[in-house]
Parts: structure tokens; sequence; C-alpha cells
């Protein structure tokens, strides 16, 4: 990637976060509120002038998320494509969409803005599952989604998927995968539930699936992907052929990214910025709430966490060059340590977690941590 | 001070009933505290003992209240602790008073831990004065708490102050009360000095500070005293009150409370029950009641981390300063390394000194399970006496082990006979009497081995009475009894801190518990781990934990690294707390799995 002669292209991925949704789900943490057509309206407003004090106008990648982007109307959504419509996107151009709040209208308009990748969040395609998770659609929305999107032309797209909920078993998920192959979907983001304490989920005190028949289902899910042509390269995510997450895969290598809206976080170079949580401060101008600056320490071993996510791994080379240092040598304790665990392994240069280090990766981490 | 005007008094209630704030609205009343300086329930001055809502440290106060007779009186109000293990030093600060005020919750009545002191008291001939507190309560029963108190502990409620300790309703009529009631001290001002020890704490500049009543006689600074129980002789250096700060005093009168300083060095020679006189004109026989206090129950503690073995040493040193009851000394363990064997009064000083440990002295600290002291003959003659069950010899050197029984006391209402009966029964227990207090209520006396009582007699009792029954009990004697080491092999390996003192009649059980509980609490790793119970080498229990394992983060974008990277700062902390054997993770509760074994009786 040469900078010379052009503006630089320091940032390579630009996230906008829609906070809005139609109904809450029960494991979601992410900032969110129900979708109010005025708020929208004036959340938008401000998204527009944040967005303006972005100077640079290309990056590899722009991703839309939330939330619900699609919980916005016509007109909202409109408004916000037509404002982000002087970025380009040069290689990848994401929305995520809900069955619930997609139509026919919300495809075209999509389409006629350049988006070219869509992620869907089905989470199941199971009826009776979508309601004890507390979402609103069924499978009839989801019909019509994919529908929607044949007539727009949208091709590129992948879908959301969960376990780990009491009531799944591991037929009902290969069921679930079974049906994502035959939409012929190009990608499948597939997570393990996390139940976290300020969700709907977390106040109940649910109780996930048991550990045992977690990891069983994991691993089945792993192996059936794979037969049937999703390659798995980071731990939630498999592929059809070359179609990665571009705009994720920035994530975890660990690039920059610039992130707008309520809660988006940015990294560039150093320093990572949080935008605020908190409506009334977003809608008085007040985006962001915390700016850190990180040691190279941190840097070195935030690169590792997202890295290892990734079954390529690191790239050693790469990454002495980046951050000027020697990374077998800086950690050979815990790398020698895993590696005679059988954990991690060091192959064509790169240092990446082996079949079985894959599921371990929190406790790999730890032994990187000073 | 003339003796007629002093009240000495306690005040007995069971957990959350109000103690502490009534004991703070009765400081507002007299005006010892201003209300805007009190740092609420003043008496409890140790955060923990304000968390776990109960009081350890002993504390007296003296208050002046200007009564509607006329007159100023001087109030002693002596704190006591609220658990079987500390009963004896309950009774003796009972012992320094003539009174006690009895608070009952108005919306939950008389509970069986208020009966266990309210029956201290009675035995100490304390008058008891019943107060009802929380009567603003919207669930307040008062006719029936009344009644209750009546039929259950046969006290005349009809002057008994309805009071609301939270918001200051009817204070006063509990001071005029303990001014009506309770009568003034008795003792002779020109008798030889007679003063009780019923508390004392460790102070840097002063030495060893002891509270203590003065029964008969007086005391003065510069009196040369002697303490009877070991005849150690000091010179008075200091005298005074606490009101409740220190107030300094050239004498205390016969009747008052007071603490003494008298460049004492340890906690160990100024011994709670022991009677103080003086060297010039002693007294004949000491006050009655004194008991030395042994340590029945031992764990071994470790840090996690083996480098801060010298902090822990250093703040047991430092606790033991103010707690002659914890002893300690060092031990090795091939699982935990170097820490000490520690001996308590019972479970909860065991908890309370853990807690103070790690909190006070900022040590992460791994427990064994608690033991009690066997007695082991070996072949060769010789009789050992162990703390520690890895420390047992080998079945073929040993002739016979004993164990320490108790005498056990539990006083619940009659209609837990059965389920009590029963458990004592499955605990090894021997009857020995039940006597019926009143037509509801009856104390069941069992002789029961300790090591069951410390296991989880406790909670058992609890559950099967509803939380009504309470326990105490005092050590009788050592018997024989039919009893084996058991060891547990994680992965192939013995774990010395897992070892434990089995009866032979349970063993097989006890083996199946214990691995089964370790098969709970032990994380899965990525090889598979036997887990197995053995006694004199033959393998009695052996579960599997299975080799799978999964710890990775579902989810990590760009929104999640700071979020992301405290979880694993945390799992790390979480880290710091396990211990290797061998190449297994063992975290710190499975060394307590010996102790919840779940439903090893149904």
């Amino acid at each position: 990637m040469s900078t010379k002669g052009t503006v630089q292209k320091m940032i390579k991925g630009l996230y906008v976060h829609i906070p809005f949704c139609n109904s809450i789900c029960g494991y979601c943490d992410f900032a969110r509120c129900r979708y109010s057509s005025s708020l929208a309206d004036k959340y938008l407003m401000h998204l527009e002038k944040e967005l303006s004090e972005i100077k640079q106008d290309s990056f590899y990648t722009v991703y839309i998320g939330g939330g619900t982007p699609t919980s916005l109307n016509e007109k909202q959504l409109e408004r916000l494509l037509e404002m982000l419509s002087r970025f380009k996107a040069e290689k990848e151009y994401t929305i995520e969409i809900n069955p619930e709040s997609f139509n026919r209208e919300k495809a075209l308009l999509i389409k006629k803005y350049g988006v070219n990748r869509v992620s869907i969040g089905i989470q199941s395609f199971n009826e009776s599952l979508l309601a004890h998770m507390g979402r609103k659609h069924n499978s009839k929305d989801v019909d019509n989604t994919f529908r929607y999107l044949d007539e727009a032309g949208i091709k590129n797209r992948s879908i959301d998927l969960i376990f780990g909920f009491q009531t799944q078993s591991l037929a009902n998920v290969i069921t679930d995968l079974q049906k994502a192959v035959r939409l012929n979907v190009t990608h499948i983001s597939i997570y393990d539930l996390e139940i976290y304490p300020n969700t709907i989920f977390g106040i109940k005190r649910y109780e996930k699936l048991d550990d045992e028949t977690c990891f069983i289902m994991y691993q089945s899910i792993v192996e059936y992907l794979n037969l049937h042509g999703y390659r798995q390269y980071e731990t939630s995510n498999f592929a059809f052929g070359r179609y990665q997450s571009q705009h994720n895969r920035l994530y975890w290598k660990y690039e920059d990214y610039k992130g707008v809206g309520l809660s988006a976080s940015s990294k560039i170079r150093n320093i990572r910025t949080d935008n605020t949580k908190n409506f009334v401060d977003y809608l008085n101008d007040r985006y962001v709430a915390k700016t850190i600056r990180l040691s190279d320490e941190e840097l070195i071993f935030e690169a590792i966490m997202m890295n290892l996510r990734m079954n390529e791994g690191i790239d050693i080379k790469e990454f002495d060059k980046r951050f000027n240092c020697n990374l077998l040598e800086k950690h050979h304790l815990a790398i020698e340590k895993n590696i005679a665990k059988g954990l991690l392994e060091v192959k064509s240069g790169f240092l990446k977690t082996t079949n079985k280090g894959i599921f371990v990766l929190n406790d790999i981490l730890v032994d990187f941590m000073n | 001070m003339d003796q007629k005007y002093i009240r000495n008094f306690s005040i007995i209630a069971h957990i959350d009933h109000g103690k502490s704030t009534l004991a703070d609205r009765i400081l507002e009343a007299t005006k010892t505290v201003q209300s805007r300086d009190m740092v609420s329930q003043i008496l409890d001055d140790l955060d923990l003992e304000r968390e776990r809502g109960i009081t350890i440290k002993l504390n007296a106060v003296a208050l002046t209240y200007d009564a509607d007779d006329g007159n100023s009186y001087r109030f002693h109000l002596i704190d006591t602790p609220g658990h079987v293990d500390f009963t004896y030093e309950v009774s003796r600060s009972l012992a320094a008073c003539e009174g006690a005020v009895l608070v009952v919750d108005a919306s939950q009545g008389v509970e069986a831990q208020t009966l266990a002191n309210v029956y201290l008291a009675i035995d100490n001939n304390l008058e008891v004065i019943p107060v009802i507190n929380k009567i603003d309560l919207p669930n307040a029963m008062v006719d029936y708490v009344k009644q209750e108190i009546e039929h259950d502990i046969g006290l005349d409620t009809s002057n008994a102050p309805l009071i609301s300790a939270k918001t200051g309703i009817n204070i006063h009529e509990v001071l005029e009360s303990i001014v009506k009631y309770i009568p003034a001290p008795s003792g002779d001002p020109k008798a030889p000095l007679q003063a009780l020890i019923f508390d004392s704490y460790y102070d840097s500049y002063r030495g060893v500070i002891a509270a203590i009543r003065i029964k008969n006689g007086t005391l003065k600074v510069g009196d040369n005293i002697r303490f009877m129980s070991n005849g150690n002789s000091y010179l008075v250096t200091e005298l005074g009150i606490r009101s409740p700060k220190e107030i300094n005093k050239q004498s205390l009168g016969c009747g008052e409370v007071g603490w003494l300083a008298a460049s004492i060095k340890s906690v160990k020679d100024v011994r709670v029950g022991d009677t103080i006189t003086t060297t010039d004109n002693p007294c004949k026989q000491p006050l009655p009641g004194y008991k030395q206090l042994l340590p029945m129950v031992y764990c071994g503690l470790y840090p996690t981390d083996n480098g801060r073995y010298n902090d822990l040493r250093d703040a047991l040193e430092k606790l033991q300063l103010n707690d002659a009851s914890l002893v300690f000394e060092a031990e090795t363990s091939q699982a935990l390394g170097f820490g000490f064997r520690c001996g308590f009064l019972g479970l909860l000083h065991m908890d309370v000194v853990q807690e103070r440990l790690e909190r006070e002295y900022n040590l992460d600290l791994i427990a064994t399970a608690p033991s009690v002291i066997y007695e082991v003959k070996l072949t060769n003659g010789k009789t050992l006496r162990i703390d520690n069950p890895a420390l047992v010899p080998a079945s073929q050197y040993v002739d016979k082990i004993s164990e320490p029984f108790v005498s056990a006391k539990i006083m619940s209402p009659a209609e837990y006979i059965g389920p009590i009966m029963e458990l004592c029964q499955k605990k090894r227990g021997i009857y020995k009497d039940i006597i019926y207090l009143d037509e509801k209520r009856v104390m069941v006396v069992y002789e029961l081995p300790l090591s069951e009582i410390v296991f989880d007699f406790f909670d058992r009792l609890k559950s099967c009475t509803k939380g009504y029954a309470s326990l105490d009990y005092e050590l009788i004697e050592y018997r024989s009894s039919s009893l084996q080491r058991m060891d547990v092999l994680i992965n192939g390996e013995v774990v010395d801190a897992l070892a434990s003192i089995v009866h032979s009649d349970f063993a097989y059980q006890r083996g199946s518990n214990i691995t089964r509980r370790l098969k709970e609490l032990i994380p899965s790793q990525l090889f598979e781990i036997p887990v197995q119970a053995a006694i004199g080498g033959r393998v009695i229990a052996r579960t599997n934990i299975k080799a799978y394992r999964k710890n990775v983060l579902a989810k990590c974008y760009g929104g999640d690294i700071s979020r992301k990277k405290k979880l694993l700062e945390k799992q790390k902390e979480g880290k710091k707390r396990m211990k290797y054997v061998g190449e297994v993770e063992i975290p710190q509760e499975a060394f307590m799995a010996l102790l919840s074994m779940g439903e090893e009786i149904k």
C-alpha cells in the first residue's frame, strides 16, 4: 500500500453507529434505544455534524452498524446514505439490516448509494427460539428480506447467528446452519451467547447452556461449515471463498479506524477515542467521552489480542517492523509455554493458534499480559 | 461516683433487630455524641463488623443521663459479640453488667439466636428489660411479639417500651427504664479489689489496654495489681473511661466500668474473665467463671503468591496483638507451598481472621478445610497431637486415633426435636438429654465429635430448624474412634492440602462426595484429569474431569477492545488465586470442598 504522491490515507475504516432498534433483544449490550422518529431526526442532524469534522474522504471500507440501521424510515435512511456519499468506500460498503424493518424501498435505496454488502441480523431461523431471545421477526420476514436483496442485486450477504440458549439443541443449531448454507450467504458470524450484566438476560440472571454443551456445539459448527465451504477465519466468523469481512478484518489486523455516532470508538495510531454513550451529551455535540493515549506496550498487547483471533494469526515480520520489536523474543516465555501446550504454533512466518488453542484464546492472552 | 447512680447494662438483640441503631440513639439522647459527628453505629468500629452485621470486638461506653427524677446517672453500655464462637466472651461482658436491654423486632418476633444470649443474661442474674423495636413498620405485630416474649422467655412486657430506634420514637422511655429497673451495682467499696476483665486490645504506645468492671474495692493509678490466673503483677499507669473517646481518670470506683493500662506487653497475659486484685491487699478468691480459651479449630493459610509469605507472617503477628485466641505456626504443603497452620476458637473466628487478613493486609489467601486436633497413638507407643490431617502417618504405623468430643447444647422450638436428633445421630452423636425449658422450647444435649461440628453441622442444623436452633458446645474429652486418613489425588498426584480424617463408616460416601465436588470446582483443562479419593493407598472413589474447555470471547470488534481487555485483566487476577498441582490449575474453593459436600445427608 503505497502512500507516496497521494493524500495519505491514514485511516482505513469508517464505522457509523445507528443506535435505534424497534425492540430490544434480551442479550444485547450495545448502545441502543427504542426507535423514535423525532429522536432519530435529531440524531442524524448531530451525526452529520460529527461527520463533517472528518477530513479524509476515502476509506477502504465503510460500515453502518447498530442498533439497527434499518429501523430508520426510508427518508431518514436516505438522508444517512446521502451524508455518507461524500466518502468513498474503495473495497467494501456494508450496512447491518434486520428482517423486521427491511423492505423493498430500503433495499433499492442502499443499492442506489453503492452499498455492496449487507449483514443480516437473523440470529436463528427457528421461530420459537426467536421469541425466546426477544426478536420480533419471523421466517416470512427473512424470506422477504432475501427477495428484496435479490431484486436489488445485492449478493454479498452475511448473516449473524447465535447459539447457547437454554432451549437450543445441537440439532437446532445445525438446522440453522443448513438453512444458511441453502440460502447461499457469503459469510456467517456465529456467536456463543454471552450474558452481560446490563442486559435483559443479565438482569434476569438467564442461565445459558452449560459449557460442555456449548463447546460441543462450537466444534460441530466449525466442522459443519468447513465441510460446506465456509472457512473459519476468526473465532466466530466464517467466509465462503474470498468473502471475508474486509471491514472487520481491519479491527483484527489492528489497523486504524474512525468511528462516528453514539458509543463508537476510533483508533488512530496510538490514540483511542471512545464516543459518549449518553444521548443528551451526543445531542449537544459532546461526542467524545474518553481519549486514551496507548503506550507502546499497550499497542503491542492489543495487536496480539486482536491478531490472534484470526486463524491466520500474526505476521511476525510485519509485526516486528510495525512495532519495532522482536515478538518472538519479547514474549518468548508466553510463546514457548503455549507452543509446548499445543495451543500456539509458528508456521511460515506466522504465529497463530492451533485448532486446540483457538478455543482457549483468553488463557493464551493472559500469558501475554504483563 | 456514688454507686447508686451507676447503671451497667448490655443490649441483646438478634442480627438486624436494631441493636446498633438503638446504641446510636442512646448515645445521641445522652448527648454523648453529637449526631452530626456520628458515624452510624459507633460501637461497631470495624468495617468488617458493620458489613456482616455482627459485633466481634467488645467495647464499653460511659454515658451521662439526667433522669426524670432529677438525678444524674452514669450509664455504662457494654457491647457484646453475637456468635457461638464468642459465647464465653459474651458471658464475661454480661457478668460485668447488672442488666440487659433485650431488643426485639416488632415485625420479626423472638429469634433463636436472641434466646441463647437472653438465657446467658438470666444465668448471670441480670435484670432483662424487653424493648420492642421497629414499631413504625407497617407489618409490626406489637401484641403478638409481646405475647411471644412473655410466653417464650417469660419476661413481663407490661412496661416494655415500644420504640423505633431508627426514627427515635420513645428512646426516652428506654433510658428511664434503665434507671428504674436495672439495679445499681452492689459491690463493697471498702473490700479488697476485685476487678473483672471482659475485653482487651493492644495499643502500640501503652501496651495492652484491659476493659474492666470493678466488682469490689477501688483501683487507683499507681496501684500494684496482680492477675489472679497467672500471678503476673503490674503497676497501673493509666485508668479511664470511654465516652466514646478515652477520658483519663485517677481512679475507678466500685461498680464502675473502664479501662486500664499497665505496660502489659501481650494480650495473652490479659485473659478475659480473669480477676485483678492489688498486691498490697489482695482478695481471697477470684471472681467466678474464669476459663482459659483454647483453639478448637485449625486450618492452613497460604498466600496465593508464595513471595508474600513474610507479609502473611507479619499480618498474623499484628492480628495476634489484639486476639489472644489466635495461634499460628509455620507449615509447608507440597501443593500450597509455605504457609501457616492457624488455630481458632471456632468457624466464625476463622472466617473473620481470614477476611481481615485479606482486607486489611491486602493478602490473597488459600485456606484449607478446617480440622480439629487429633491424638494419634502410634504402634511404637508414642502419641502425636496432629492438627493437620496430611500429617497423620500411614495406617500401618497407627495404633489408634482419638478425636475431641464436645457436649453440644442445642436450643430450639420443640417442633424440631425430630430433625435435630436425626442430624445428631447421623453425625455420630450420643444422646444425653432433652430438657423442656418451657412447653415450647427444648434444649437437646448430645455428645458429638467436634470434627463433625467443624464439618458442616451448623449449616445443617440451621437448615433443618429453619434457623431457629442455636448451638453451644464445650470440649469434654478425647475418645478413640475408627478414623482413617483419606487422601485426594488429582491427576495421579496426592494433594496434601486436601487430606482429611474420616470415620470408616462414612469413608466411601465422603470419598465419592469429595471427588464429585472437585469435579465441579476444578475447571476443565486441555487434558482429562482423574480425581481420586484413597485410603491407605487404596482408591475408594474416582471421577474424571473431561478434557473440554472453551475460553474465548465470542465477539471482539473495534468498539470492544477496552472492555474485553478489562475482562482479560480480571481473568489474570483470578489466576493469581489458582494453585498448580502438576499441570492442573486448582482454584481456592476446591481446597474448601471438603466442607461443602452438598447433599450428603438426605
